[in-house]
């Protein structure tokens, strides 16, 4: 997380809790949510890591950002962009979504303003529709 | 909260990562890293050296020989649960392994790390105590294979030294009905750990783990006599109870935790097949 924002300056990467309980610096590794506060920098050596900076080309918005500001699913905005990779690699799993494998998939992104409602029906809207 | 100075070396096979482990002072292995990063910012260990093991593929493989399934001690949780092999003869590790934590923490976190972090209410521990794991014990010197369940100290920790690296659990196949098992486990909210849970598995001869009963997971031997004995649930529940020394954890008191125990005990054992 700390080469992630101090080197690569890619803040999208939140620092918070630093111990993985918070997910607000969720990244994908190799295409799988992880909790980048909790991986050393070299263990990243020959994998892909993916920060929000990296969900769309520059001035593009991926389908879930678009579901986000549809739906307000965001106050602050600190615990967005972890939520947003989270929801990319639960989206990417298998298995059909309904609200409660949404919010059971997000257990581990904490937000303090939202109260979940609203980035659970972001979620959902892209997982109906099937574009992730 | 930053990371203390440590030397780092990724390791390229077990055996220089075990050398490695007896020859330099201050060395500890790191697999997930989702118990030692974390201990390492709040200081509360001071390791010089971590030796890298995640990427060990001969650490990760999952698969069947003969009548034991093997798993690669740094196979991660979503690895667990995933493998066939698992789901078809351990639906009970399946269905617990994708309840570990939340999806970040599986797709890094390690089965190896969890035993090795011998955390008294640790669910896929008392799982793994129940489907009677052993796990595999490599140093320089040797290796040695031992029931998982006489590997937690009664007085919490685990019988390892530190020039030891948990490389494999095997789980004998059961006959009978694997389908035959039960999990229970009460918490206050979906990401605290287990205050107590249980594992049954039932397939040939019954075998329990218990978590949070006590400083380390538990295998319930009283209690899978009294079924082997024929008793009905409750004086299986009561031969189990009266079997646990009182129990000092933080966050419940014994009593609770024994009122819980036999709580969850009840549900899986009345759904018990005859």
């Amino acid at each position: 997380m700390e080469c992630l924002r101090d080197r690569f300056r890619l803040t999208g990467c939140r620092m918070a809790c630093e111990t993985t309980s918070c997910g607000a610096c969720t990244v994908l590794f190799d295409g799988e949510s992880v909790k980048s506060c909790t991986v050393l920098a070299v263990q990243a050596h020959g994998h892909e890591v993916t920060t929000v900076e990296g969900l769309a080309s520059p001035g593009q918005m991926h389908p879930l950002q678009e579901a986000f500001r549809r739906r307000h699913a965001l106050q602050c905005g600190y615990c967005t962009p972890g939520m947003l990779l989270a929801a990319v690699s639960l989206l990417a799993s298998d298995g059909p979504l309904d609200e409660a494998a949404v919010r059971n998939g997000l257990k581990g992104n904490l937000c303090r303003c939202t109260g979940y409602q609203n980035i659970v029906d972001a979620v959902l809207d892209v997982a109906e529709i099937g574009t992730a | 909260m930053t990371l203390p100075m440590f030397a780092y070396v990724q390791a390229e096979s077990v055996p220089q990562a075990t050398t490695l482990l007896a020859d330099r002072g201050g060395a500890k292995v790191l697999a997930g890293g989702h118990a030692l990063l974390p201990a390492l910012k709040q200081r509360r260990v001071r390791p010089q050296l971590l030796i890298d093991i995640s990427q060990l593929s001969e650490l990760r493989q999952i698969r069947r020989e003969g009548d034991t399934v093997l798993i690669g001690a740094a196979s991660r949780h979503c690895d667990v649960y995933r493998a066939d092999v698992v789901r078809r003869n351990f639906p009970m590790l399946a269905h617990v392994a994708a309840t570990v934590g939340d999806p970040q923490v599986r797709h890094r976190a390690t089965i190896g790390g969890s035993i090795a972090q011998a955390d008294p209410t640790s669910d896929i521990a008392a799982v793994l105590v129940a489907l009677r794991a052993e796990i595999t014990l490599v140093s320089a010197t040797g290796s040695r294979s031992r029931q998982l369940a006489d590997c937690y100290l009664p007085e919490g920790g685990i019988d390892a030294t530190a020039q030891e690296i948990i490389t494999e659990i095997r789980l004998p196949t059961l006959p009978g009905d694997v389908s035959a098992w039960g999990f229970e486990k009460f918490r206050y909210r979906s990401i605290d750990p287990s205050i107590v849970a249980v594992a049954a598995a039932f397939s040939g001869s019954a075998s329990i783990g218990l978590a949070g009963m006590g400083p380390a997971t538990r295998r319930a031997y009283a209690g899978e006599q009294a079924i082997l004995a024929g008793a009905d649930n409750d004086n299986v529940i009561a031969a189990t109870i009266a079997a646990i020394p009182p129990v000092r954890l933080p966050g419940a008191s014994d009593a609770y935790r024994r009122a819980l125990c036999v709580e969850l005990l009840h549900s899986i054992l009345r759904r018990r097949p005859a």
